[in-house]
């Protein structure tokens, strides 16, 4: 119950802070006024915002937010990686959270065959991901040695580079404690109180995962220019 | 204030009372002896106390071996100044029929009657597929008659006045008191089998003793006129067949006050359990039959089936707590000493009671521990291809010895059957397809009584009868050693000792497309009719003579049809007055000797073809019915007159293979799937297997597999009836699973190793990567790294 709730504060939390930023990033690049940022103006954004994605025109939005990643992430391996753990990621979110929060019995049939498939491509990918890109994020290192004072390492962390460095690093540790939950509760090792231990382990590492991959893209997806 | 107790000629003596005088004094005893009762609170100590006690009788009086004609004692009155009859009366064994609280399914009782094709399953106690005794017009007595062999006494054996039925003969039987002995009784003559069949002759108050070894009875309940009470005594008239029951102590078991040294058990030894509780497979040799673990390990049935005075009984299963909250079941669940209470504090959390290992699940995913319950992995049979039948003590009336065969082979009861409980978790159960005649208005059946359905069957039921009759009447004029058989196609038909015909298969030289009777004598089989030229002006006389007996053998025949004749060839052989006579035959000459009856002028076969077709369609198998049977009974069902007046006609079904036959409207039978024709399934706990032999010490492809018997094994409809069309169930569908998906994730595991070392490298790639960067933020901030540079 307290991972459900907590789960459900995080994730709607989270989506609804990423969210109104970005929409008062929008309006205010718009040239709108304070007053327009209200709480009703912020629901019909998103509305429409949630409406579009299944309009025609919608898709154009997508197609422009993967072209971008496209050029984030250049052909031909790394857009494949990108694709693979992104999709396999929504995946694993989406059956994991909705079963977890939703089901008592938690995941089971084919979305849990699936979730095993997805969780493969997600291993795979994010190991590929890795390899790739883990010098990219590696500014974490750096901001170690920014001027040696803690409050430094700390001022460091908020511009948006080592943000993104600190969120991608989060995300791969995350999902390295998904993948090895996942693996040592399929060997014949651990007892059934370590087992129970991996399971919590799992959904716990899997908000995190989830909630770091959602700032992450966040940060790294554009904002419409004024 | 309490009666002395005198010294007992009270069974010679009060014979001679007025039943009005007799009453007053048995309710004047007993009010005397309420405060004798005493409350059972456990002083600490540990030991059996020395119960050196004298014997009561059902009038509370004390029995005295030496006195003529001494009454059975009675347990009620023999136990009751310690202990309180009214509180033990409300225990598990005794309270089924009064219980409104059942908990989880138990066994039936099986009511079992192979002529008819009735294997019904019955209980006092709501659940799927139970009939319950009194709706289908069972009476405590007939109840009694039918499963007192296995009952513990006490509840329906022993209603109260109010409670008696006419037609029933308690006065005569007595009531059958709880058999304290039947469980406590350490001594080894306590027997069981006696009790059976103490109880089967209607000696229901003299049950108890005979069992116990006390004395020895003699006489038969059964055989004795309805107004006969147990105060009238012997019977002068008859000392041979209606011979009152009587009861003859063993005067050594007593000392010189009269008092009988018990040999108690506290906890009752596993055998008095099994007497009633036996379950094990069909064909397997007794010694190869591995016992329970828990048994292997020291530990007896009342270890974790504690009760106390109450005789409310810990069962042990999961949920136990919430059916019963006062009986601390929960503490004897599997998880109860394996796993401790994990939601108790302090020593309650401990896990390893009596000893038991505490289990680790290496490897087993944690929603195992929410679907299934224990059992299902570590008891019953390792589920193989096929399932395991077994044969249970109350449903096949295991435990009987005699000199008549007692069990029985039906019921087929199979496990394990994986069933989803009330608690939504899976656990092995056993399986009995019922088998029941019934009568049908709309959706609803109604059970017949097997007796209903023989009276109205007539002949039907009964298709070895004219047979057995015949050879019987044969055999009575042969010489010692040597028996009529009847050869038939490739079987070999003789009579057996309980009246009925055994089959075996026939290897001689007698080649006939008829049925032949013959002789038997040790292996060798030759022709009842010797050879001989029936057209010959002069037959050999020793021929003659044979003949001559074998008809006259005919003739005295149970249930002869007509006057024997012999056919052969244009010949007619019978015999008038004390003669052979020589006829023409008045129909088509038979190649072989070929016996008959003559019947109003008319030649009719000595058997009729519908029973050499139902006999020969049945030999060798425990099936008792063919279709053709069924179909006949269906319809003199319902030819047979109604007993309600003005009733719309009636509708007839047999029930039998997980399926529901019935006729059409053109007389033919069809079947057709019912729910009240579908499987009976209770839960098994035993025998619980080691852990090294549980399921899962193989891995997950013990059960997760493509066509793994846990989940895709079939079980089939079995029954008294011959037939093809039975239903079928796969183990699947018993759990409400998805047979396609089940098949799926069970494929999933041939790449499940691949999949491991996928996530294996995963790992070890990010985790590489994670670990150097690590020692590279170590490195900055120590400024190894700086300084190398």
């Amino acid at each position: 119950m307290f991972f459900r709730l907590i789960s459900v504060v995080s994730l709607l939390g989270l989506a609804v802070r990423l969210t109104y930023l970005r929409f008062s990033h929008d309006t205010v690049s718009a040239g709108a006024q304070t007053g327009s940022l209200s709480r009703a103006a912020y629901f019909r954004w998103l509305s429409h915002g949630l409406a579009a994605l299944f309009q025609p025109a919608g898709w154009k939005w997508l197609r422009a937010t993967y072209a971008y990643c496209c050029t984030v992430y250049p052909p031909p391996m790394l857009k494949w990686i990108f694709v693979g753990l992104s999709t396999s990621l929504i995946y694993l979110a989406v059956s994991g959270f909705a079963f977890a929060i939703f089901s008592p019995r938690g995941l089971f049939g084919i979305p849990l065959l699936l979730h095993v498939v997805a969780g493969g491509v997600f291993a795979v990918s994010l190991a590929a991901d890795v390899i790739y890109r883990a010098k990219e994020y590696s500014s974490i290192i750096e901001v170690f040695t920014s001027g040696g004072r803690p409050l430094g390492y700390l001022l460091g962390l908020f511009s948006r580079p080592l943000r993104q460095s600190l969120l991608y690093w989060i995300f791969v540790i995350s999902g390295l404690a998904l993948v090895s939950t996942a693996l040592f509760s399929m060997l014949p090792y651990f007892s059934f109180r370590t087992q129970l231990g991996l399971v919590a382990t799992h959904r716990w590492s899997a908000l995190a995962a989830a909630l770091s991959a959602m700032a992450f893209f966040d940060s790294v997806l554009p904002r419409k220019e004024a | 204030m309490r009666v002395p107790a005198k010294p007992s000629t009270v069974a010679s003596s009060i014979r001679h009372l007025s039943a009005v005088v007799f009453a007053a004094f048995f309710v004047v005893t007993s009010a005397a002896q309420q405060p004798q009762q005493q409350q059972q609170t456990w002083d600490g100590n540990r030991t059996t106390p020395v119960h050196l006690i004298p014997l009561k009788d059902e009038l509370d009086q004390s029995i005295i071996p030496t006195e003529t004609n001494p009454l059975p004692f009675s347990s009620r009155y023999t136990c009751l100044p310690c202990h309180i009859y009214e509180t033990i009366q409300k225990g598990l064994h005794f309270n089924a029929s009064l219980s409104t609280n059942a908990g989880r399914a138990g066994e039936p009782w099986v009511w079992v009657d192979e002529r008819t094709g009735t294997l019904l399953p019955l209980s006092h106690h709501k659940s799927k597929g139970f009939w319950d005794p009194a709706k289908i017009g069972l009476t405590a007595w007939d109840f009694t008659l039918l499963f007192g062999r296995h009952l513990a006494g006490g509840g329906i054996s022993e209603p109260a006045e109010s409670a008696v039925t006419p037609g029933s003969r308690w006065e005569v039987a007595g009531r059958i008191e709880i058999n304290c002995l039947g469980c406590h009784n350490a001594v080894s003559t306590q027997d069981p089998s006696e009790w059976a069949k103490q109880v089967l002759r209607e000696n229901f108050r003299w049950a108890a003793t005979a069992a116990s070894g006390l004395g020895e009875v003699g006489g038969m309940a059964s055989r004795v006129r309805g107004t006969w009470d147990i105060y009238d005594g012997p019977n002068p008239d008859d000392t041979e067949w209606a011979v009152p029951p009587f009861v003859r102590y063993d005067r050594n078991l007593f000392d010189s006050r009269h008092r009988v040294l018990f040999d108690l058990s506290h906890k009752p030894a596993d055998s008095r359990c099994l007497a009633c509780h036996s379950v094990s497979p069909v064909g397997l040799t007794k010694y190869s039959f591995d016992e329970d673990v828990h048994t292997a390990a020291g530990l007896k049935c009342a270890s974790c089936h504690r009760n106390d005075l109450s005789h409310a009984m810990v069962r042990g299963y999961e949920g136990e707590a919430l059916d019963y909250p006062g009986l601390a079941g929960e503490d004897f669940t599997c998880a109860g000493c394996h796993l401790g209470n994990e939601k108790a504090k302090g020593e309650n959390a401990l896990a390893g009671r009596l000893g038991a290992p505490y289990p680790k699940h290496k490897g087993f995913p944690a929603v195992h521990f929410k679907r299934l319950s224990c059992t299902v992995c570590h008891s019953g049979p390792w589920p193989g291809k096929e399932l395991t039948r077994v044969r249970t003590s109350r449903a096949n009336r295991l435990g009987i010895y005699g000199v008549a065969r007692w069990s029985t082979d039906l019921p087929a009861i199979i496990q394990p059957v994986y069933v989803r409980e009330r608690n939504g978790k899976l656990a092995p159960n056993r399986l009995l397809w019922p088998a029941f005649w019934a009568e049908q208005r709309g959706k609803e059946v109604s059970p017949l009584q097997p007796q209903a359905v023989s009276a109205a069957a007539g002949d039907l039921l009964k298709p070895e009868q004219g047979v057995v009759n015949i050879l019987t009447a044969f055999s009575l004029d042969l010489e010692a050693g040597r028996i009529a058989v009847l050869i038939q196609r490739d079987q070999v038909y003789e009579v057996n000792v309980d009246g009925g015909l055994d089959a075996s298969p026939y290897v001689g030289g007698i080649l006939s497309t008829v049925p032949v009777w013959a002789i038997k004598q040790g292996k060798d089989i030759l022709p009842l009719v010797p050879e001989f030229d029936p057209e010959a002006e002069e037959i050999n006389p020793d021929v003659q003579t044979r003949v001559q007996e074998i008809l006259e053998s005919l003739a005295g025949a149970k249930g002869a049809r007509g006057k024997p004749v012999l056919l052969y060839k244009k010949a007619l052989f019978q015999v008038t007055e004390t003669y052979l006579e020589k006829a023409e035959s008045p129909v088509p000459p038979p190649a072989s000797p070929e016996l008959a009856w003559l019947a109003d002028g008319k030649i009719e076969p000595l058997v009729p073809d519908f029973e050499l077709r139902t006999i020969a369609a049945l030999a060798g198998l425990e099936q008792t019915l063919t279709e053709e049977q069924v179909q006949g009974v269906l319809k003199a069902l319902s030819e047979s007159p109604s007993k309600e007046e003005g009733q719309v006609k009636r509708r007839y079904v047999y029930i039998s293979g997980g399926k529901l036959f019935r006729l059409d409207r053109d007389g033919r039978l069809e079947v057709v799937d019912d729910d009240d024709a579908g499987p009976v399934t209770w839960p098994l706990g035993h025998e619980v297997r080691p852990a090294r032999q549980s399921l899962g010490v193989n891995g997950c492809k013990d059960c997760h597999r493509f066509g793994s018997p846990f989940l895709f094994r079939k079980a089939k409809g079995t029954g008294p009836l011959k037939t093809d069309r039975v239903k079928t169930i796969s183990a699947n569908a018993f759990m409400r699973l998805d047979r396609p998906y089940q098949a799926l994730f069970g494929l999933s595991f041939v790449v499940r190793p691949l999949f491991k070392w996928v996530l294996f490298f995963s790992i070890l790639v990010v985790g590489s990567i994670l670990v150097l960067v690590a020692l590279l933020v170590l490195g900055r901030l120590s400024g190894l790294i700086e300084k190398r540079n």
